[in-house]
């Protein structure tokens, strides 16, 4: 074999592995899925389901000063607490490296900025309805995960009762301890993934809002 | 004389084997309306049995790892000329025709972390409109919407 051939073969092939690399996981639409849409299709009736494209109007029931200032500042909020908003909740995911030190469920002080940023969020959505999750990575036990996700999701509701007006029916909490991961604890290899804990250690925020409510 | 024919297939294979295998053939992209880093591209629009499937391909172009979190019963198409909108198809159990779900959680939720650089694909099937409308919309949470896409013939 010539030489200019081995270099297109190499070429080639760090293309075609350059190329296969920087694709995704193709999630495949499972076979039923069509069956499942025809008969989900058949019982939504002759409308299929349409519902009329109109926004909800409140009425104006008096003039409120600053509202379009609080309406940036909420934004400003959701966005530098990088919130997930829909149609019917506000998520907010914070680490329990920030709010936390090691071991601990007591707030650290750099964390309140942050936290005052939420109860300005859960204070601007009029929500009634807040479920605080505390989420932890795999190292320890279960059952000292779960309390210790726990007692952090309790501080937090604790901290933000304190400060506001916020009454202990408005909040669900819940240790979750290690059971609702949303990154891998160890890689495929079976080696510790330090990245993917340090992400699991959160307390997560579901502010019920009107519309939500609504439905 | 072999190896040059070779040589001619390994070049024409190079010179179109990159595009196939990263091209996106979008048919629209919409940036996320909380990090324009993030990109929705709608590489499907299918009308089957008066269905419309969609494929999508969630990409990360930032350089750290994103979280996406969103429940699939927040997918609709809009139906502007007729003011109506569709939301994604539920099966016999509540659960969205769509996915990938990372829980059945109200119907499905799509939380997941997106690496720097890569890409999540989804999929929702929905209800074709029922006044044969010349575009419709498609609404994404966390993205601007997919305007002005021309419905194809049903397979």
């Amino acid at each position: 074999m010539n030489r200019l051939l081995r270099i297109q073969l190499t070429i080639f092939f760090c293309l075609y592995a350059v190329g296969l690399t920087s694709q995704s996981d193709e999630t495949p639409i499972p076979a039923d899925a069509q069956t499942k849409a025809i008969a989900a299709l058949a019982k939504l009736g002759p409308k299929r389901g349409a519902l009329p494209l109109r926004a909800k109007m409140l009425p104006i029931v008096g003039v409120v000063s600053g509202l379009k200032s609080d309406m940036v500042q909420m934004k400003k909020n959701l966005r530098d607490l990088r919130a997930r908003v829909s149609d019917s909740e506000i998520l907010i995911a914070l680490s329990g490296d920030v709010l936390f030190d090691f071991d601990k469920w007591a707030i650290r002080k750099d964390a309140i900025p942050m936290l005052q940023k939420v109860l300005s969020v859960i204070i601007g959505s009029k929500s009634q309805q807040i479920t605080i999750s505390g989420h932890s990575d795999s190292i320890g036990s279960e059952e000292y995960n779960q309390k210790l996700s726990l007692k952090r999701a309790e501080a937090v509701r604790d901290w933000l009762m304190k400060e506001s007006k916020l009454s202990a029916n408005s909040f669900t909490v819940a240790g979750l301890g290690e059971t609702k991961p949303i990154a891998p604890n160890s890689r495929p290899d079976g080696s510790d993934d330090p990245e993917g804990r340090q992400r699991n250690r959160r307390v997560e925020f579901s502010i019920q809002t009107l519309k939500g409510r609504a439905n | 004389m072999n190896n040059r024919l070779i040589s001619l297939a390994l070049v024409l294979i190079c010179s179109t084997a990159p595009m196939t295998l990263w091209s996106t053939d979008a048919i629209q992209t919409q940036e996320s309306n909380q990090n324009e880093q993030i990109v929705a591209e709608l590489t499907q629009l299918l009308v089957k049995d008066n269905i419309v499937t969609v494929k999508l391909k969630i990409r990360n172009n930032s350089t750290k790892s994103e979280k996406m979190d969103w429940y699939f019963k927040e997918i609709y198409l809009i139906d502007e000329q007729n003011q109506k909108k569709y939301y994604v198809l539920k099966d016999s159990e509540g659960n969205c025709i769509a996915g990938p779900t990372s829980s059945d959680a109200d119907g499905g939720r799509f939380e997941f972390w997106i690496d720097a650089q890569k890409v999540r694909n989804i999929w929702a099937k929905l209800p074709l409109p029922t006044d044969n409308p010349d575009h419709i919309s498609l609404s994404i949470p966390g993205f601007l919407p997919f305007e002005s896409l021309q419905l194809p013939a049903q397979e």
